[in-house]
């Protein structure tokens, strides 16, 4: 009977361990080191442009035991965008092209997950989301890895005391402009209709 | 023969110095083909994410309409020089 009972209550314990574990965190992705970064590419026959963009913020919630119920949504601030000539970048963020003051921010918010693939701390999976660009909100499906690196949280603020996770995102994609109504069919001699981006960001989530 | 150095030969020589200095300083910026990039970027790698980010830091590099623009310039200055030449009166 003892024994029993105390089976009962190791079993117990094991359970709400697992389950505190298994708790989906929530990481935010504001970055004060200014690492998470998005760079873009437009190659055209005379022209190939490329540039990055660095205002990112959102949060996305990740359970490392079930990863295909991840939620999240990222935003990108457009006037972090920018290209090496500033008169292009002045034309990229005009009314012609992205209307920065106009649309202020490109936000991708994440409905689900599939063709989910987990190899040791790193997930992979094409994520179905919303994307929403100058005003314009598409469906899309995107190839993402998520690496989630557990108590990495104090090595990357230097602050060895601060306890916490960290998860790093990858995705590399493709859009096309004429989506989203940016210059539909317009200078496609020196502006790609095809825009690749490379998105890498990180995001944390404190403990305690 | 005493040399003269006439208005067109000063031309000739501007056209020259143009058409080498904007060829040049394309060449020796790297040739780039896109247009004139006055900041350049440096990749850097954060250790503990393993995230490749982009560092941006003022630089030139010349654009294609840099040895464009100076042969446009060399060009205007050819035609000014062969008028300059034909004005020239007869010795």
């Amino acid at each position: 009977m003892k024994t029993h009972l105390l089976t009962r209550t190791s079993l117990l314990v094991a359970a709400l361990g697992l389950s505190v574990q298994a708790a989906p965190l929530t990481f935010d992705f504001k970055d004060p080191k200014g690492v998470n970064n998005v760079q873009f590419t437009l190659d055209a026959p005379l022209e190939s442009i490329t540039g990055t963009g660095t205002g990112i913020t959102g949060s996305v919630t990740f359970d490392p035991a079930q990863p295909a119920a991840t939620k999240g949504k990222i935003t990108l601030d457009t006037k972090s965008l920018t290209v090496g000539n500033p008169m292009m970048a002045d034309h990229l963020r005009g009314e012609n092209w992205l209307d920065v003051a106009k649309h202020p921010a490109i936000t991708f918010e994440a409905v689900s997950l599939s063709n989910v693939r987990a190899q040791g701390n790193v997930v992979t999976a094409d994520v179905a989301g919303k994307l929403t660009l100058k005003g314009v909100t598409k469906d899309l499906k995107v190839p993402v890895s998520f690496t989630h690196l557990p108590d990495k949280l104090g090595a990357r603020v230097n602050d060895p005391k601060v306890k916490g996770d960290l998860l790093v995102l990858r995705a590399n994609f493709s859009i096309n402009r004429a989506d989203f109504g940016i210059q539909a069919g317009k200078n496609t001699d020196k502006v790609a209709e095809a825009i690749q981006l490379s998105l890498s960001i990180a995001g944390a989530a404190p403990k305690g | 023969m005493p040399f003269s150095w006439s208005l067109a030969n000063t031309l000739r020589a501007a056209e020259l110095v143009l058409l080498l200095g904007g060829l040049g300083v394309w060449v020796a910026t790297g040739a780039h083909l896109g247009l004139t990039q006055t900041s350049l970027v440096t990749m850097k790698r954060d250790e503990v994410t393993g995230i490749d980010y982009p560092e941006r830091r003022p630089g030139f590099v010349a654009g294609i309409e840099v040895p464009l623009g100076t042969a446009a310039g060399a060009i205007l200055f050819a035609l000014l020089s062969l008028a300059a030449e034909r004005r020239r009166p007869a010795p």
